[in-house]
């Protein structure tokens, strides 16, 4: 009698912690294919984690490069009200974060205002409202004047807009936003490009081919998807892999410095990228291509 | 009614998987705030729930012309800190944190904008939990006049 009542009371327990027992781990192993020069202590169980570069980070580099505010090659931030899907707020996200970082790196104060605002209207529906609290924007209005600032509330913004969504395992998301800024980062560059050449903003533009990697990678991770729009989205990205192919890079190690002292290492080293006019054009055409179908 | 405890008990196991994601994401958020300016986040929050004997690897582009920030973190630091090596796209270890397990941070240059991988483990390989790594960058200033440790290391 007993051990009937147990095993009915508690069936539901034991189905319970079965699928906890079975539940994915965090981040689940990955097949390696670079471990050869790792340390024998470092070839055993490993989980691959993979970065893309923030709109920040690609904008301050654009800024380096000695590009221009451009106003008219940005996603209007009158359009955030139409994204409606989660895929489309996340990439849109990604956009929008992208052109904050890029009027607030100019120093484009009201611009940079208009899309701080666009960011928060469509990451609010995502589950992230609290990141934007009314202290946050009265930095933004307070700092205005500082485009420094301005940019360092821009990578506020995305840095806890991130740790939210992953906190709350919603890695998938914060992939896709990741993606969205890569591309309108992207984007931007070949844009600027297009008005103004220089070898400057090329070797940025083709030394995203690195970061790419990273994308596909990311996008691996991902659930596959049913949803025909953003799949549409994520093959159109092949296009973009097939442009970057052509690009080469020649790679060297010439010194390593270590001060102790200011716990710093400087890498001496360099990376010469080998590419065409014709390689630059068909990223920028595959890049808008992909770009286009995020903000329609 | 007399299913209450239960319900509360089950509810309880069906989050468990959950509470992992938010210690490790509550990890990688309070590391972020020792980030101090000038250095600014790269935007993102690399964490990793590692079991005994696992090793973590970061695949990441750093880029010539600005100074990056590597901010280790555990749960237990003080006891039992995060061991990270850098290596370059050939597999080249450019440095390892193994003998200044003390210092909380690193900062790193590049003459060349270039993917490279991060390993990171416990110094204590028997050990799990949370690691997280914050990656902070800033431009390298390219005013000769300025008092920037970094100025002259452009490729």
């Amino acid at each position: 009698m007993l051990y009937r009542v147990c095993c009915r009371a508690w069936a539901p327990l034991w189905v319970c912690c079965a699928l906890v027992a079975c539940a994915p781990k965090e981040e689940s192993n990955q097949e390696l294919t670079e471990t050869e020069s790792l340390s024998p202590a470092e070839k055993g169980l490993e989980r691959v984690v993979y970065s893309l570069p923030s709109p920040t980070q690609v904008v301050a580099l654009l800024k380096q490069s000695g590009a221009r505010y451009e106003k008219g090659i940005l996603n209007p931030d009158a359009k955030a009200s139409r994204y409606t899907a989660s895929h489309q707020q996340a990439l849109n996200l990604g956009v929008y974060g992208a052109d904050l970082a890029f009027a607030s790196a100019f120093g484009q104060n009201q611009d940079a205002i208009r899309y701080y605002l666009a960011v928060q209207k469509v990451a609010t529906p995502l589950g992230l409202s609290s990141v934007f609290t009314p202290e946050l924007l009265r930095r933004v209005e307070a700092q205005k004047t500082q485009p420094d600032s301005l940019s360092a509330l821009a990578a506020t913004v995305y840095r806890k807009s991130n740790a939210r969504l992953k906190a709350n395992g919603q890695d998938d998301i914060a992939a896709l936003i990741l993606v969205g800024g890569w591309v309108e980062g992207l984007y931007l560059a070949t844009q600027l490009y297009q008005l103004a050449p220089s070898e400057a903003l090329a070797q940025q533009i083709v030394g995203q081919k690195l970061a790419y990697e990273n994308v596909a990678a990311l996008l691996g991770e991902a659930k596959p998807t049913e949803n025909e729009a953003l799949a549409e989205v994520l093959a159109s990205l092949k296009a973009v892999e097939t442009a970057f192919a052509p690009v080469g890079f020649d790679y060297s190690l010439k010194s390593i410095t270590t001060d102790s002292t200011r716990r710093m290492t400087r890498i001496d080293n360099a990376s010469k990228a080998t590419y065409t006019a014709a390689d630059l054009a068909a990223i920028a055409r595959a890049t808008a291509e992909t770009r286009n179908l995020i903000v329609r | 009614m007399r299913f209450a405890p239960l319900l509360l008990l089950l509810a309880l196991f069906a989050l468990l998987p959950h509470t992992g994601h938010a210690q490790c994401g509550d990890l990688a958020e309070q590391c972020g705030y020792d980030l101090l300016p000038p250095f600014n986040s790269d935007g993102q929050f690399y964490r990793v729930e590692l079991y005994p004997g696992e090793v973590a690897r970061l695949k990441l582009t750093f880029y010539a012309g600005v100074a990056y920030r590597l901010l280790p973190c555990s749960e237990n630091a003080a006891k039992n800190p995060v061991v990270f090596t850098l290596y370059d796209r050939n597999g080249t270890e450019l440095y390892s944190n193994q003998s200044t397990l003390d210092q909380r941070q690193w900062d790193f240059a590049f003459g060349a904008t270039s993917q490279y991988t991060l390993t990171f483990r416990f110094a204590k390989p028997e050990s799990k939990g949370c690691i997280a790594i914050v990656v902070g960058y800033r431009e390298i200033s390219q005013d000769p006049d300025a008092d920037d440790e970094l100025i002259g290391f452009q490729p």
